[in-house]
């Protein structure tokens, strides 16, 4: 008991002891070009816990103890500034731009800052100015281009339409290979709902861009370790905007913008309604099959080009931020009003921000914030299906006018042909057929940091993302394809909840610091999606399930659930700030793994050295002589490890119909997935190399990587031959190696006087190989990117690509020679073959930034070569008749190749002969068999855009006197050139979107909406 | 010290959090029960056998049989214009088989042998209805509730298959005969084909049994009309005991019995139904029976309803499609018969077939007097069946009676008159495929059978169509298996049975 007084008794004396010694410095912090105050600063006694930022003026006050000899400034964008306390108490001090980074803090795992030159591995911040060039709706689009080994994709030009974002390739055959999403410290979801119907949309497309401060891009697991399982594919670190303290600011900022498509697809104007049948062309048709020109004086309707309108939109963001030395606010509302190209479609999101930190008691921090998001929008359907709107265009032939839908009593004008299922006017459609979805969403945080020791602090994190969907999709009556009306809908409640404990130990000796960190963390996943649908409305005005009749309805539910409870630490040296070396370990326990087996641990070590310094150090100016300012060389080794799949150990009981068959009335098998109860965990490892180098005065910066990962043994579903009993299930199973360099070149091209022209290129080389895969099979099939008719999907390929095409392909010999059929046509090959990568074989994005007096020009030219693309759009419009290709029909051709006779050899081996026998290049054949083949729509989809292109002016601030701090302007154009040799709209192409996971779909082109192009004009003051 | 003890105490809490396992125990499936019991587990596998696997096997097939015909001119399936993409491969293999292989294993693990058998006799039939149609398949390394996945099957001999799905037969009478039963079959309503009676179970397999002995005609070494015979004899011995279940008319469509208007079969339509009605040679056939009066079979308007404008029995030819000058509305539609009512059954076997397979047994072994009192019965028991009047089926018995040895001689003109009154008793039945195929498609058997018209191009004017192709996803998924599957080798070669040796 005494011993516990005593204890006590030291333990308040150190503590008073510490207040005795400690004294006040306060100062101010300004820019060294012009001198103007830089709020935000962070001020650090170095070596110790303590810190500040600066006010809006600039100015900050902190506290030292006795043993606090230097203090530290740092800010983004800003050289890092070291100084050295004497007996002053006042310390002004200037940062230099420093538009290289030198000393660049970056955010990395669960909110860590940390200095860049420290880390062994490659990281990437694109700052919230660059995020909001080129005016980007979907956060993830605005990363475009911006970073070396990072792909995004769009799926097309429908408002609130997904992207994909990939970092360095694939990791997964079957599996999600997009990074995690972490906002303020808390993984966020950024999943897109399954299914090609409609252009769904990823969850990131919640966050406004206008709230986010920075976003680190931490690439492969390297980076990720900290993070676990879901970044085994790397993170995207958010960090949003804080309030700043000193005087309230609030700011505005808004576009309006203008959209059109980019283009069609080119149609012929020639032929008309028309079909083959037995008596000849049957002109009431809807396919543009007739064989007879029309008359040149007949209208002609160009359905395809007038079916897009032109597509406006508006943002507004009102943000405020202020507060004391304790407390500040950051608050926000945005509105984002986009229509489509499409009548009737849309998308709108209303977000709101609070963020508010106070440190009232000097060593405790309590941080919270809340985001609402609402989003609302319509759709139309598009893709493959019936009734999808594109290739509905294609059954109106260039002879009738689409436009004209209605009957005298305002009914829809269907054209029903005999043997073909008639379709909704897309006219029609986009009234009566509408698809709604609303999703309200909300990411609360709460943080406690508290140091109870200089060298010790304790951070507790509590984060919850929770949304709720809301989906509605209609045919009205008097649809051609539900006559009396149908209807689909489906509620989603999805929550991530997220507990993070984290001790931070420092302790330094002589040059040597040390550093360590263990946490905790706890994660919950719950989703729960609710459906029900029915056909034939009672009443057919009135849209709603209670208006279908009970046999005609059904309802289905899905829950999934996932826990993972982790341990982890991080051990940190740093000798003199000039090697720097981290090593860290982490032990998962995931609820979808065996029981017995469920936990697994993956390290990684990390190594940091600046040979700049360490020769300096030694006083040799060698590498400055040469003009070398830094040098940085790091390396890193990492690992992680992935679970399984919620529910998949054991096959599970469903009570499901295939199509038509019969209702089994009760529980049976499941088709899949099968279950296996023996899944152990995958891992991937990692080697990354790297070096960063600054050159003359810092004007020039040189990054370079090389990685080499390897992931094995994958938790892979595999589709399985139907006599396996299941259409597939999941199985420790393959190996991918990833290997790419990654190239950054930064610089400032020209200075002159008011001028200046800053130039960034990222070069990026990747490749994904697919080194094995479970007995004989070859190929890791996607069926969700099936293009159309079935002509070809994507698949990760054994001994090939990731992102491979695997499809229909010609008949042909070893020797590669067509093998014809005994009329002389060419025939598809017995079996799907690898027709193609999809995988680009190198990026690169150059941003430039010129400047001159109040005027910027910012532009990105965006760069991917080498990838292909699968047009299953050509495919339809061959199909339909409508490809200027078909305008050769009824022509004859003699295919070069080997023709069957029809004869057997002894063997049983039919008999080939060179052909001689010509065959009529007819309807038949392009729907039959040219179009089938999916060889034939595999392109070069390599592409070279202008991604954006912005002129910004400040505006003069003795234009507004004091009441304004800032006031600027621009215009914006998107997409305005694009050099590509694909024949049809764009080639950065992902019809089905972001949700299909493993192969994925991009660089499938399958009746989307078109990509757009467009013109914004935006504003934005500070007030 | 106090910060050490600080450091362990938290370390103990962390690592406190990190062993709730009951917290981690979320896995099991949400969305549906793990382990659904034994007795629910019987009507859906009866269900899908017949709506699913059954279905898919027949709904093609129906226009090779030339039992229904389409309204469109050189369509795929009247022309044989069959490609990869042909489903009873995974309708059987994937829906259906895999629960008849759990009542097999769950049966034995829970002492109720009456489970296995019936799993076994589902089985039995599951695998042949494939391998009639396909020839080789998978048998030892399918699932069988007990070994893991086999990711890519061999593929067996259709005479292994036999052989093993025979004698699975005489296995799954030995389980329903076992007095030691735990669950009885129908606790729960599940036994939807005979409510629980193993006796009519047992002769369900033995007509199985009979039926795929009867397969062997081609093969002289194998074929045993004797062990056929005896088969037919433990088989059903009268009305009411037919494997079958009444589908139902008032539930959703995929409840409807699928040739039905209301169904899952696409018959809905009156402009554009499956099929566009039955076939001409059928309504032929019914039009010029030697067992009635005035030569129409007292079966025809019960089977099928009159074309809708004219009142007339009129069949489309196969392959041609409606006649010039003609609409659907010409022609009797497939809706709306007998075995086409959303609630009519659509039997797996039928007594009739067992007394149409007994009169062939005894026809061939030259028992021609017990072969004519086999047909008798049959093509009586399907007329009490279809409820024709007591006095028209009482007018084709006498018929029969007075058929002598010589009408049954030489040997295809007794088969002449067993195959087609067994046509009729099957009339949308996949086992008519086998028949005409054993016949090899002979006139002089089936009279009036031609070629359809429009026929696939591969085929010569004397050929005719012997097997289907294997489905493309075992094609591309079990590619070193899978036997030759181009079209012009499997539409065109014979499977096992159908070489004569």
């Amino acid at each position: 008991m005494m011993k516990r007084i005593f204890l006590l008794v030291f333990f308040l004396t150190s503590i008073l002891q510490a207040y005795a010694q400690e004294r006040t410095i306060s100062g101010i912090v300004t820019t060294a070009s012009d001198g103007s105050p830089l709020p935000g600063v962070t001020v650090m006694v170095k070596e110790s816990l303590h810190g500040a930022i600066t006010n809006s003026e600039g100015r900050y006050t902190i506290l030292v103890s006795s043993d606090g000899k230097v203090l530290v400034f740092s800010f983004i964008g800003m050289k890092t500034k070291e100084v050295e306390i004497a007996q002053q108490n006042t310390i002004n001090i200037s940062l230099e731009s420093d538009a290289l980074g030198l000393d660049e803090v970056v955010v990395t795992a669960l909110g860590i800052k940390k200095e860049k030159k420290s880390l062994g591995y490659a990281v990437e911040n694109v700052k919230s100015e660059e995020l909001l060039e080129g005016n980007q709706t979907n956060l993830i689009n605005a990363l475009q281009g911006k970073v070396a080994g990072v792909s995004v994709t769009n799926s097309g030009g429908a408002p609130g339409a997904s992207s994909v974002i990939m970092i360095r390739g694939g990791n997964s055959l079957s599996g999600d290979n997009q990074p995690l999403f972490v906002v303020d410290g808390i993984p966020i979801d950024n999943s897109t709902v399954a299914g090609s119907l409609v252009a769904r949309s990823n969850r990131g497309l919640d966050l406004n861009a206008e709230d986010i401060e920075s976003v680190s891009i931490l690439k492969g697991p390297a980076a990720a370790a900290m993070y676990g399982i879901k970044a085994a594919n790397g993170a995207v670190v958010i960090t949003t905007k804080s309030g700043k303290s000193g005087e309230a600011k609030i700011s505005y900022s808004g576009f309006f913008s203008v959209d059109n498509v980019l283009g069609v697809p080119e149609q012929q104007m020639d032929y008309g309604q028309g079909t083959l049948e037995r008596l000849g062309i049957n002109t009431f048709s809807t396919y543009s099959w007739d064989t007879t020109k029309i008359d040149a004086s007949a209208p002609r309707f160009r359905n395809l080009e007038d079916f897009y309108q032109t597509g406006y939109a508006q943002n507004h963001n009102l943000s405020y931020s202020g507060g004391n030395d304790q407390t500040t606010v950051y608050t926000s509302v945005g509105r984002l009003d986009q229509d489509g190209i499409i009548d009737r479609t849309s998308y709108e999101r209303t977000s709101f921000k609070l963020k508010v930190n106070s440190s009232l008691k000097k060593n405790l921090t309590v941080s919270t914030s809340i985001n609402y998001v609402n989003s609302e929008s319509d759709r139309t359907r598009q893709g493959s299906y019936s009734s999808g709107n594109f290739s509905s265009i294609l059954n109106f032939p260039v002879n009738v006018d689409m436009s004209d839908y209605l009957n005298e009593d305002g009914s829809q004008k269907i054209v029903e042909e005999l043997g073909n299922e008639p379709r909704d006017n897309p006219y029609w459609s986009a009234i009566n057929n509408p698809i709604t979805n609303r999703v309200d969403r909300y990411i609360a945080i709460g943080s406690v940091s508290y140091d109870p020791f200089k060298f010790l602090n304790i951070t507790y994190r509590l984060g919850s993302d929770i949304f709720m969907e809301k989906n509605k999709s209609i045919y009205s009556w008097g649809s051609a394809t539900f006559n009396e009306g149908y209807l689909s809908e489906y509620e989603v409640f999805n929550r991530i909840n997220t507990s993070t404990l984290l001790v931070h130990a420092n302790h330094k000796v002589n040059k040597n610091s040390f550093g360590l960190t263990i946490g905790n963390n706890v994660e919950d996943y719950f989703r729960r999606s609710t459906n029900w649908n029915g056909e034939g409305f009672i009443e057919p005005d009135f849209v709603g399930i209670n208006n279908i009749v009970s046999e005609n309805k059904s309802v289905g539910q899905n829950i999934t659930m996932k826990r993972i409870v982790s341990v982890f630490g991080e051990l940190r040296y740093d000798w003199n700030s000039q090697v720097f070396l981290n090593v860290t370990g982490r032990l998962d326990k995931s609820s979808t793994l065996p029981k017995s087996k469920n936990a697994f641990f993956y390290p990684s070590v990390g190594l940091s050295v600046l040979p700049s310094r360490i020769i300096e150090d030694m006083g040799i100016s060698t590498l400055s002589d040469m003009g070398i300012s830094y040098w940085k060389i790091r390396a890193t080794y990492a690992q992680v490890g992935k679970d399984a799949p919620p529910h998949v150990l054991q096959t599970p009981m469903i009570s499901a119909t295939n199509t038509y068959t019969i209702d089994p009335e009760g529980f049976i098998r499941a088709t899949f997935p099968s279950g296996n109860p023996a899944l152990l965990p995958e891992f991937t490892s990692s080697f990354e190399v790297g070096t960063d180098m600054r050159l003359f005065q810092n004007r020039v910066g040189l990054d370079f990587s090389y990685y080499y990962s390897t992931s094995d043994n994958q938790i892979l579903f595999i589709r399985m031959a139907p006599s396996t009993g299941t259409y597939g299930g999941y199985l420790n199973a393959g190996s991918i190696t990833n290997q790419g360099i990654e190239f950054l070149l930064t610089s400032r091209l020209l200075e002159k006087g008011n001028f200046s022209w800053d130039m960034d290129i990222n070069f990026a080389k990747a490749k994904s190989l697919v080194n094995d895969l479970p007995g004989e099979i070859k190929q890791v099939e996607n069926s969700d990117s099936w293009a159309f008719n079935s002509i070809a999907e994507g698949a990760a390929v054994l001994g090939g690509s990731v992102f491979g095409i695997y499809g229909a392909a010609y008949r042909r010999d070893d020797d590669g020679n067509l093998l014809l059929r005994t009329d002389g046509m060419v025939q598809e090959a017995k079996t799907f073959q690898v027709l193609g990568d999809r995988y680009p074989t190198w990026t690169a994005g150059i941003t430039n930034k010129l400047k001159y007096k109040n005027l910027v020009l910012n532009f990105l030219i965006d760069i991917s070569q080498g990838n292909q693309v699968l047009n299953g759009t050509k495919a339809a419009m061959i199909f339909y008749g409508m490809d200027p290709m078909t305008l050769n029909r009824g022509e004859s051709h003699m295919f070069e190749g080997l023709r069957s006779t029809g004869t057997f050899d002894d063997d049983r081996n039919l008999i080939y002969e060179p052909n001689t026998v010509p065959v009529i290049l007819d309807q038949k054949y392009y729907q039959k068999t040219y179009s089938e083949i999916g060889e034939n729509f595999v392109e070069d989809g390599s592409w070279v855009r202008l991604r954006y292109i912005t002129l910004t002016y400040n505006l003069p601030k003795k234009w507004f006197g004091d009441k304004v701090s800032m006031a600027q302007l621009n215009v914006t154009g998107r997409n305005l050139i694009i050099l590509t040799e694909y024949s049809g709209v764009d080639p950065e192409i992902n019809t089905i979107g972001a949700a299909v996971m493993g192969t994925g779909s991009i660089g499938i082109d399958n009746l989307g909406t078109p990509s757009t192009k467009g013109f914004d004009v935006s504003v934005r003051f500070t007030f | 010290m106090n910060i050490t003890k600080k450091i362990i105490a938290l370390l103990l809490l962390v690592s406190l959090t990190f062993s709730c396992e009951e917290y981690l125990d979320i896995n099991d499936d949400p969305n549906a029960p793990a382990d659904v019991a034994l007795d629910l587990r019987l009507k859906p596998t009866i269900l899908l056998a017949n709506g699913a696997a059954m279905w898919r096997g027949t709904r093609e097939v129906v226009a090779i049989t030339q039992n229904m015909a389409n309204r469109q001119p050189g369509q795929a399936p009247d022309c044989w214009k069959f490609t990869n993409q042909y489903f009873i491969w995974q309708n059987t293999l994937v829906w259906t088989y895999p629960n008849a292989a759990d009542l097999i294993v769950m049966g034995e693990d829970q002492g109720s042998p009456h489970y296995s058998g019936a799993g076994k006799i589902m089985k039995a039939f599951l695998l042949l209805l494939l391998s009639d149609q396909l020839g080789s398949i998978p048998y030892d390394d399918l699932y069988d509730g007990r070994q893991s996945t086999i990711l890519e099957p061999k593929f067996e001999e259709q005479k292994v298959v036999y052989e093993k799905c025979i004698a699975l037969l005489d296995e799954a009478v030995e389980d329903l005969s076992s007095t030691e039963n735990e669950i009885p079959l129908n606790r729960r309503d599940g036994d939807i084909l005979y409510e629980g009676d193993t006796e009519k179970w047992i002769k369900f397999a033995y007509a199985m049994k009979a039926r795929y002995l009867n397969h062997y005609t081609k093969k002289s070494s194998l074929y045993d009309p004797a062990a056929v015979i005896e088969a037919c004899e433990n088989a059903f011995d009268g009305d009411g005991q037919d494997a079958e279940f009444a589908y139902n008319a008032d539930g959703g469509q995929t409840q409807a019995n699928p040739w039905s208007r209301r169904g899952y079969g696409d018959f809905g339509s009156l402009t554009m139904p499956r099929y566009g009605g039955f076939s001409n040679f059928f309504v032929t056939m019914l039009q010029s029976s030697p067992f009635d009066e005035d030569s129409v079979d007292a079966r025809l308007p019960i089977i099928m309803p009159p074309a809708d404008s004219t009142g007339l029995f009129t069949g489309l030819v196969v392959g041609r499609g409606v006649d010039e000058g003609m609409s659907l509305t010409d022609y009797s539609q497939v809706p709306g018969g007998f075995y086409t009512e959303a609630d009519s059954p659509w039997p797996f076997i039928t007594y009739a077939e067992v007394k149409f397979i007994e009169a062939e047994a005894k026809l061939r072994s030259g028992d021609l007097a017990g072969a004519r009192e086999a047909l008798r019965e049959g093509v009586s028991a399907n007329m009490r069946k279809l409820g024709v009047d007591g006095l028209d089926i009482a007018d084709a018995e006498a018929r029969i009676n007075a058929l002598t040895d010589a009408d049954f001689t030489p040997l295809n003109a007794g088969l002449h008159y067993i195959m087609t009154q067994k046509y009729i008793a099957l009339i949308i039945n996949p086992e008519t495929w086998v028949d005409m195929r054993r016949m090899d498609y002979d006139s002089t058997i089936y009279h009036g059978l031609r070629q359809p018209e429009n026929v696939n191009v591969i085929f010569g004017p004397d050929e005719w169509i012997r097997a289907m192709i294997y489905e493309y996803n075992e094609e591309n998924r079990n590619p070193y298996n899978i036997p030759d599957n181009t079209a012009e080798v499997r539409l065109k070669t014979p499977v096992w049975w159908d070489i004569p040796e």
